[in-house]
């Protein structure tokens, strides 16, 4: 996990270097404008290594002013995850919709983005405890309970700390990695059981935050120049 | 101003690697709780008595059910309940965990109860509570236990806080 974030991380440095030697000359130069949509390639991938895990995102943004941008996320999601005592199921759906900054000065004609972003996020999805096995005494027989119980209609709402990066690796073509800090402003928690995993928040920790990424590949759909 | 800001990115994506052992990870809560049992005196009700040598078992299964505490001369004990069965029958055995066997006296309760499974954290799943506890006490002619009782009435038994059964002998 770590050495492929290391990796990623390489890989961008390189991309960053590489869009950089493009020179373009314009005295009077006007930045384009436009939608850039695209799609979580890490999700997909990593389900093929982990069955348990499934999943999809799809990315937009627009462009606003010189250095803002109206940015969404929405997907869904569905994981089952195994802890000492119990297994349980997660899917459901998300949405995220905020604002990124662009703290990167480009080079005139460059269209790289240094992201630090806000985002308000809202989740529907279900659980479902498949099994669980008393945590007691292990002196006694254990009492295991199979039958799967089912928490339909949750939800919950959070805050996403932004930072990323999108560069430009071929005309319109952007590769972005972005790294999310979350924390749950409220959720609507099952009874007799929590709302420990969130579609597009993940794993819940303890006092309420937790953290995703997301791995993209996005395409620049130019409106007009300014 | 891009290798800054590249520097932060990986310091934070660094310390989420770290993150990766929180707290709810080890169960610190209180899960299934234990039977607490305290002994009186017969002859006077409101003072403790002390047990010598006790040794207990469960019917059913198979060995003793050892606790430091049980085998000295204690007034107190905390034995499992069974969370798979409505009723678990306690063996309690006077002079049991001496060496010698003929100053052994065996009592068996019952114990009845209804049970709850209620989710406590991610750590540590499920446990069981219990409720309308009721103890039976087998007559066998030889009792060293006078007589058992619940401390309240209807008995819970949800922590470990306080005593839930009176043993008076």
């Amino acid at each position: 996990m770590l050495k492929y974030s290391i990796n990623i991380i390489i890989f961008l440095f390189s991309i960053t270097l590489y869009s950089q030697s493009k020179v373009i000359d314009h005295s009077e130069y006007k930045d384009r404008y436009g939608l850039r949509v695209g799609v979580d390639i890490f999700q997909p991938i990593y389900s093929i290594f982990d069955e348990d895990k499934k999943g999809l995102e799809f990315v937009a943004d627009y462009r606003i002013s010189k250095r803002f941008f109206i940015a969404s996320e929405f997907g869904y999601s569905e994981a089952t995850n195994q802890e000492d005592f119990y297994n349980y199921y997660t899917n459901g759906q998300y949405i995220k919709v905020g604002a990124d900054f662009n703290a990167y000065k480009n080079w005139l004609g460059l269209e790289n983005v240094i992201v630090i972003g806000l985002r308000y996020a809202f989740s529907k999805f279900d659980q479902t405890v498949n099994e669980y096995t008393v945590n007691a005494d292990p002196f006694l027989p254990p009492q295991t309970i199979s039958t799967p119980v089912s928490y339909d209609g949750l939800n919950a709402q959070w805050i996403e700390l932004v930072l990323g990066i999108k560069a430009e690796i071929i005309h319109n073509v952007f590769l972005g990695f972005s790294f999310r800090g979350n924390q749950m402003i409220n959720s609507k928690e099952p009874e007799n059981f929590k709302n420990l995993y969130v579609p597009g928040f993940n794993r819940v920790y303890l006092n309420d935050n937790g953290f995703s990424f997301n791995y993209t590949i996005s395409y620049l759909i130019p409106l007009y120049r300014k | 101003m891009i290798k800054y800001t590249l520097y932060i990115s990986f310091l934070v994506i660094i310390l989420s690697m770290l993150w990766s052992c929180e707290k709810d990870d080890i169960c610190i809560e209180e899960t299934t709780p234990y039977l607490i049992i305290r002994f009186y005196d017969n002859s006077e009700p409101e003072e403790f008595k002390k047990v010598a040598a006790l040794k207990v078992q469960i019917e059913g299964i198979t060995g003793d059910y050892y606790n430091e505490t049980i085998t000295l001369l204690t007034d107190s004990i905390a034995i499992p309940i069974k969370v798979n069965d409505d009723i678990t029958k306690f063996k309690l055995i006077l002079n049991g965990s001496d060496n010698d066997l003929d100053n052994d006296n065996e009592d068996v309760f019952d114990l009845n109860y209804t049970r709850e499974d209620v989710f406590v954290s991610r750590s540590c799943g499920y446990k069981s509570i219990f409720h309308d506890v009721i103890t039976t006490l087998i007559n066998d002619n030889e009792n060293w236990i006078q007589s058992i009782q619940t401390v309240e009435d209807p008995q819970s038994i949800i922590n470990q806080k306080s005593a839930h059964v009176k043993i008076f002998h």
